[in-house]
């Protein structure tokens, strides 16, 4: 059976209370995608975020969803809107990998690490439960989020889709 | 006649440089001037194709991309000093892998996967190219430029525009891409040329 995707573009989120709903992002990097799930309303989506927050950012504006720490409390009002209770949500991370390494390039361009660490934190603030992530390292992923059961796949290039959660 | 600007201020410089796509412009003397480089390098004449400038959202960065997930092979450097900003080039694994042979002068489909030799000559073709272009550029504008050290990423399309994404993205969430193609006479090899100008680079804070 073909799969409904739904794919969730760089600095935006997507959320969906329908089960045959897939979200996915492709060729996530540094980005982070934070996943999260409510099992009992059946009530999932899927952030795209590209920085950590506008402190990061001088002139930090624009799309919330761009920055974790918008972004992330954000996607909960979305589906606690859509039915879900933040108390059974349930938290996927995937992504902040160091896609660009070179001499000079570092300080800037390690910024996955800290997408991925403001991710756990605004989690953690807003009580929502990590249950696995796939975060870090110097690959790529595709990441799916399955809106019937919240099964989250990850997928790096040569290998095979692998389930996370 | 390609007009010469001088000392003027770097914000007013780039707007000057990326309002020249035309083609007795500035733009096009560069990218020329790449082309010929190009050229000799792998000693096969290179057109110079449909030079243009974008304004691209970041959340559709991707979407002149077919496929997300393909691999993809990108060498990637910074602009600094008077001018900043980034450039890339970008082109399929099975057109690296024939520049490769072209490159280490090997025969055609010598080259099957992309070790650490074949990448450094990548990475070493990167630099030449895009040295060439910001030195035109230089001598065009009379503005020093400064490249960072190439790095070559072979992964997913998604990714690369992520990395180019975080570095040029401006507070309206869109990027200014200066785009064009290089194909050699026979269309054998297609590169895609981005740079993206940044006209504040200081915005992205450092890490602690």
């Amino acid at each position: 059976m073909p799969e409904n995707l739904h794919p969730v573009p760089i600095g935006e989120m997507n959320a969906s209370a329908d089960p045959g709903d897939v979200l996915v992002i492709y060729g996530l990097g540094s980005c982070v995608a934070v996943c999260l799930y409510d099992p009992l309303a059946r009530v999932g989506g899927m952030l795209h975020a590209l920085l950590p927050g506008q402190t990061w950012h001088k002139n930090g504006h624009g799309l919330p969803a761009k920055f974790v720490d918008q972004g992330v409390p954000l996607l909960i009002e979305t589906l606690v809107a859509l039915g879900a209770k933040p108390f059974r949500l349930t938290a996927t991370l995937c992504g902040g990998a160091q896609m660009v390494t070179a001499p000079g390039l570092n300080d800037k361009l390690n910024i996955g690490e800290r997408n991925a660490l403001v991710a756990r934190l605004v989690l953690q603030a807003a009580g929502v439960k990590r249950v696995a992530q796939a975060i870090g390292g110097y690959k790529a992923r595709t990441v799916k989020l399955y809106l019937v059961n919240g099964q989250v796949m990850v997928k790096t290039l040569g290998q095979e889709e692998r389930v996370v959660v | 006649m390609i007009p010469i600007l001088i000392n003027t201020q770097p914000p007013v410089l780039w707007a000057n440089i990326i309002g020249s796509t035309a083609p007795e412009g500035i733009l096009h003397a560069a990218m020329r001037h790449v082309a010929r480089n190009l050229g000799s390098m792998v000693r096969r004449p290179i057109q110079l194709n449909n030079l243009r400038l974008e304004t691209v959202p970041i959340n559709r960065l991707g979407a002149p991309v077919n496929d997300l997930e393909a691999e993809t092979v990108a060498i990637y450097l910074l602009i600094g000093d008077e001018l900043s900003g980034e450039a890339v080039l970008m082109l399929s694994p099975a057109d690296a892998m024939y520049l490769a042979d072209w490159l280490l002068e090997a025969r055609p489909g010598d080259t099957t996967c992309l070790g650490d030799l074949e990448r450094s000559a990548l990475a070493e073709f990167g630099n030449i190219t895009l040295s060439s272009f910001l030195n035109a550029l230089a001598d065009l504008t009379g503005t020093p430029l400064r490249l960072s050290p190439p790095t070559v990423i072979v992964d997913m399309a998604g990714a690369i525009m992520e990395a180019v994404a975080l570095a040029a993205v401006t507070p309206n969430d869109e990027l200014v891409v200066i785009k064009t193609d290089f194909t050699n006479t026979d269309s054998s090899i297609g590169i895609q040329f981005w740079v993206l100008p940044d006209f504040d680079m200081s915005t992205v804070q450092p890490i602690c």
